[in-house]
């Protein structure tokens, strides 16, 4: 089935950008055209990968299907429907190429796909910079907008850099591991090679320790970790908002859960190896829940303040990386997966917003909720969520994260985490204060459009629901984490 | 049975909040649902078999895998308080008739559903779930509809709530983890299960960290010196009926919590820092007495007042005697429809004088006999009048506070506070009851007012101020007359809070014996 997936995502993916290019594509409806058929790619993929749930057979040797990949897919494919659908909402802001819009969006999916089902490190880079490039490109998607541009360039020079980074970490564990005669770069392949190798000769550990850091750094970069965060704020506040929506997790999502299976085939039979890169995520973590938040409480605008408390959020989300029990994995995917229709759910409505005609500083949602009710609860629905409310998708999340923390006898890490909620839940809150206590500047109503009252109502449905009957949710994620390799010896 | 008083409000809230503009379908729903609740919940209460047992029992598992679940039960302790929710927000709704957002009344009904899980949930996530769901609507009824300050009011009552919040919940997952491992059973938050291993608590590590982690929210919500500081704010910003709600009930939430989680789960450390909180009590007593003399705002001086009344009730707790806790359970109840019934004519006079300042009312009882009537019978109870609730709490509580020799000097030394309290009310009844009536002749023999100041009040009311109204009165009588019945009949309530805390003191015993063996 994952073979099916990729086949199906290229194939649409070039399918758009063809026609694109043609005569048609300036029609005036081109837009709902192209969304509506990406829609029914995405759906098709998660049909797919419900099929295949249970495969669990091994694709020329680099591909891996399995609940986890399945799962991956699923959320993968929940992003795509989201942005899409937000981005059908008023396509004329793209006007630099609606149809290819779409086509970026199907390749930053299909990045994603390959990053949670590859079981082989090129491939797993192939994933990464597939979506990269795509985003680098939609950030830009402003052609006349100098912020957009400045976006565009920051992530792309930066993001280049942590590619060459990664790669250069890639080849670094490679040759280390060569010694013992490895033929390819699977990840058990060269877990069983290291650990042979730090058997035997105590010297070429530098070497693995210096191709992990590299590695480490260039996650880190994608993941917007302190103290690799530098570009996040630039690139959302320039990027449309719909854009910077997707950044903030459809990557991001792809990443950790190839950490996580990294994590598990790879590490586990050194445990110097396995301590170390858990303890690097721990104090990634640390930092950028701490920087990220204390950042976030001091900006005006609120695509930057969104910026910085995406390296907050991803601060928790990589605890669940260094805890790496399968609790922990658990609790990550279900982060992952509230944070992702939150957040996108809050891009989006600022960008409707937008349209409006309201800003996007914090002090423009003044009185919001007297301008348009409906703009107003659903800003309050998003923010709580975010901060983490409970009945609202991130508490629980938030909740079974400290839970595999303290029970991986992490507990300075569990503290860091729990006292990180108070700035959050203050700049969250201000951003509702605003919008509901203050007085409107300007006191014309507000009309949202329709096609996004749809999409956020579906989202804020979403986030209600994963907070209040997560059961059904959790045991399924329970169910795909227990398949990963480390946790299946353990049951 | 405990689940339709959750669902009822909650239900009527969606159907007040898509109701139309002007509130008139919101307004009926809101009465309809607490009426229907208060008449529930009032046949639970004398339904209620006194053998200090949980009753009403739904247990529902939730989110099995981490062992939390939908876990609700009343007893002789809980039940007084549900049944004191559901008659509060009818009141208060009644009270605030002339509202016309039909979103106002669908947060009361928010806010009765969540203090009435509150009270109602066993499960120490669910319980927490709740106490933070109540901030919610709270915080919009102060940011709103509250008066000038409103929205520093409402932030800093937020912030002050989180901070405890965020603490509660770390000391809640510590037990609870604590609890697991060194009981060797799988992770659970149900209240029952923890108390069957209470005897384990006092040897994990850092219980005294997780015991003040826990109270301190409490402590906040009560308002214990020196976490007060954001009631005077909130309770003064806050609409008539969200100082009604705040007071009545929200206050509650931490002397109830108290009871329920730190001396059910952790009655060692109870005795511990027995000494430490009945300073804090004291304090409390003496300090929020004073400032409420000195306060020139009838709103804010009976905001303090509450800060006097719940250090009696801390004192009560900490006393860890039958009658001490009886008394604070008993002074709770009381000060709900006390103080409830005092912001409420506190605020219906206000509407009538567009001030709240103690210099600038005089006379309002000859202009008003109804409204003075009440707020005099009001103001006498929270004074602490022979025959009304008050009375019974106050001198319960601190007489159980006198039986134990640990807490006995704090409790001569709150005695005091019956006197300052004593001094500002019957000095408010001076100034703003008594007098001549604005508007009437001769000024000159009116001792308590300068001529300009009554020039004030007389000029907005130059048409005289008209009484209560039917509604207004049928919102004050149920407190009122509960507030004398309890006063004159202590039976009413006293069985139910004793089967009860007997039951918790029993564990205190327990586990005293169990470690000086």
């Amino acid at each position: 089935m994952i073979v099916a997936i990729i086949v199906l995502l290229t194939i649409s993916g070039i399918v758009t950008f063809i026609a694109a290019a043609g005569k048609n594509a300036e029609m005036p409806n081109a837009g709902q055209v192209f969304g509506g058929a990406s829609l029914a790619v995405f759906t098709v993929m998660m049909m797919l990968a419900v099929m295949g749930w249970n495969d669990q057979s091994m694709y020329y040797g680099v591909l891996k299907a399995g609940p986890i990949s399945s799962l991956g897919t699923l959320i993968m494919g929940l992003i795509g429907l989201l942005v899409t659908g937000g981005v059908m909402a008023n396509p004329e802001k793209y006007n630099a190429g609606i149809g290819e819009f779409f086509g970026f969006i199907i390749f930053t999916i299909l990045g994603g796909v390959l990053m949670v089902s590859t079981n082989n490190l090129i491939i797993l880079y192939l994933g990464i910079e597939l979506s990269s490039y795509s985003t680098y490109i939609m950030v830009g998607y402003y052609r006349d907008d100098r912020y957009s541009n400045e976006a565009a360039s920051k992530y792309f020079l930066l993001g280049a850099v942590a590619s060459a980074f990664l790669l250069f970490g890639m080849s670094l564990v490679y040759a280390a591991a060569t010694s013992s005669g490895i033929s390819n770069l699977n990840y058990e392949e060269i877990g069983r090679a290291l650990a042979a190798v730090a058997g035997s000769s105590i010297s070429s550990f530098p070497l693995v320790w210096l191709g992990l850091a590299m590695m480490l750094v260039g996650f880190g970069f994608k993941l917007a970790l302190v103290p690799f965060h530098s570009w996040t704020p630039d690139a959302y506040q320039g990027a449309p908002s719909m854009v910077a929506g997707l950044l903030s997790v459809g990557p991001k999502a792809g990443v950790v859960i190839a950490l996580s299976s990294l994590l598990t085939s790879t590490f586990t039979i050194q445990p110097a190896l396995l301590e170390g890169w858990k303890n690097a995520f721990m104090w990634l973590s640390i930092l950028s829940m701490t920087v990220g938040n204390l950042q976030a409480l001091q900006q005006t605008n609120i695509k930057r303040m969104l910026g910085y408390s995406s390296i907050a959020q991803l601060g928790y989300i990589v605890i669940g990386v260094a805890v790496g029990s399968s609790a922990g994995t658990a609790a990550l995917i279900l982060y992952i997966i509230g944070y992702a229709i939150t957040n996108i759910g809050a891009f989006l409505l600022i960008s409707s917003l937008r349209d409006a005609g309201v800003g996007e500083e914090i002090s423009d949602y003044a009185g919001l909720v007297k301008r348009s009710p409906l703009a107003g609860i659903l800003m309050a629905g998003f923010f709580m969520g975010l901060a983490g409310v409970p009945l609202l998708a991130g508490f629980l999340g938030k909740f079974l994260l400290f839970k595999s923390a303290v029970d991986a006898s992490l507990i300075p890490l569990a503290i860091v985490a729990v006292l990180n909620t108070v700035p959050a839940y203050y700049y969250y809150f201000r951003v509702i204060i605003n919008s509901v206590l203050l007085e409107p500047k300007d006191t014309r109503a507000i009309e949202l459009n329709p096609t996004a009252v749809a999409v956020l109502s579906f989202a804020l449905l979403g986030v209600v629901f994963l907070g209040v009957y997560p059961t059904p949710v959790l045991n399924l994620i329970d169910s795909a984490v227990k398949t990963m390799p480390l946790f299946t010896a353990s049951r | 049975m405990i689940t339709l008083l959750i669902l009822i409000p909650a239900i009527a809230a969606l159907i007040a909040a898509a109701g139309d503009n002007k509130a008139q379908l919101a307004k009926r729903v809101a009465v309809a649902a607490s009426l229907v609740c208060t008449i529930i919940s009032g046949a639970m209460y004398l339904g209620l078999n006194l053998d200090g047992s949980l009753q009403f029992l739904e247990k529902v598992p939730w989110m099995p895998q981490v062992g939390v679940s939908y876990f609700v039960a009343l007893d002789g302790i809980s039940l007084p308080f549900v049944v004191l929710t559901s008659l509060l927000t009818l009141v208060s709704v009644l009270a605030s008739w002339d509202e016309e957002k039909k979103s106002f009344f669908a947060l009361f009904l928010v806010m009765q559903s969540a203090l009435t899980g509150v009270f109602a949930s066993l499960d120490l996530i669910l319980f927490f779930v709740f106490w933070e769901v109540v901030l919610i609507p709270m915080f919009f009824i102060i940011g709103v509809w509250g008066y000038e300050n409103r929205r520093y009011a409402a932030v800093k009552f937020v912030i002050f709530s989180l901070t405890g919040s965020v603490l509660m919940l770390v000391g809640i997952l510590a037990l609870a983890f604590g609890i697991s491992s060194s009981a060797g059973i799988p992770l659970t938050f149900d209240y029952s299960i923890l108390r069957d291993h209470v005897s384990l608590v006092s040897s994990l590590p850092g219980v005294g960290l997780m015991f003040w982690g826990i109270i301190v929210a409490f402590l906040i919500k009560l308002p214990a010196f020196p976490v007060h500081t954001w009631l005077p704010h909130a309770h003064t910003e806050a609409p008539t009926a969200g100082s009604i709600m705040l007071a009545g009930v929200l206050l509650k939430m931490g002397g109830y919590g108290i009871l329920r989680f730190n001396l059910g789960l952790f009655p060692q450390q109870m005795q511990e820092f027995q000494v430490a909180l009945s300073i804090l009590a004291t304090v409390g007593v003496i300090y929020g007495a004073y400032c409420a003399m000195a306060q020139k705002d009838l709103k804010r001086m009976v905001a303090y007042s509450s800060v006097n009344h719940m250090g009696y009730v801390l004192l009560g707790i900490v006393s860890l005697t039958p009658m001490g806790i009886h008394g604070a359970v008993y002074q709770m109840v009381a000060h709900g429809l006390i103080t409830g019934l005092m912001f409420m004519m506190v605020g219906f006079l206000s509407h009538r004088t567009h001030t709240r300042e103690i210099a600038k009312m005089t006379g309002m009882y000859a202009a008003m006999p109804v409204l003075g009537a009440i707020m005099w019978a009001a103001f006498l109870g929270g004074l602490g009048l022979p025959g009304m609730a008050g009375f019974i709490g106050e001198f319960t509580a601190l007489s159980g506070a006198v039986q134990n020799p640990v807490t006995a000097p704090y409790a001569y030394i709150s005695l005091l506070g019956i006197i300052i309290t004593a001094g500002f009310i019957l000095y408010a009844i001076q100034r703003v009851l008594l007098g001549r009536a604005p508007g009437s002749d001769d000024h000159a023999h009116d001792d308590h007012a300068s001529s300009s100041s009554v020039s004030i009040v007389k000029h907005n009311t130059s048409h005289a101020f008209h009484d209560l109204s039917f509604l207004e009165i049928a919102a004050a009588v149920p407190l009122l007359v509960l507030a004398i019945v309890l006063g004159m009949y202590p039976n009413a309530l006293s069985p139910w809070i004793d089967s009860s805390a007997q039951v918790l003191l029993e564990t205190v015993k327990v586990v005293a014996l169990g470690v000086s063996r």
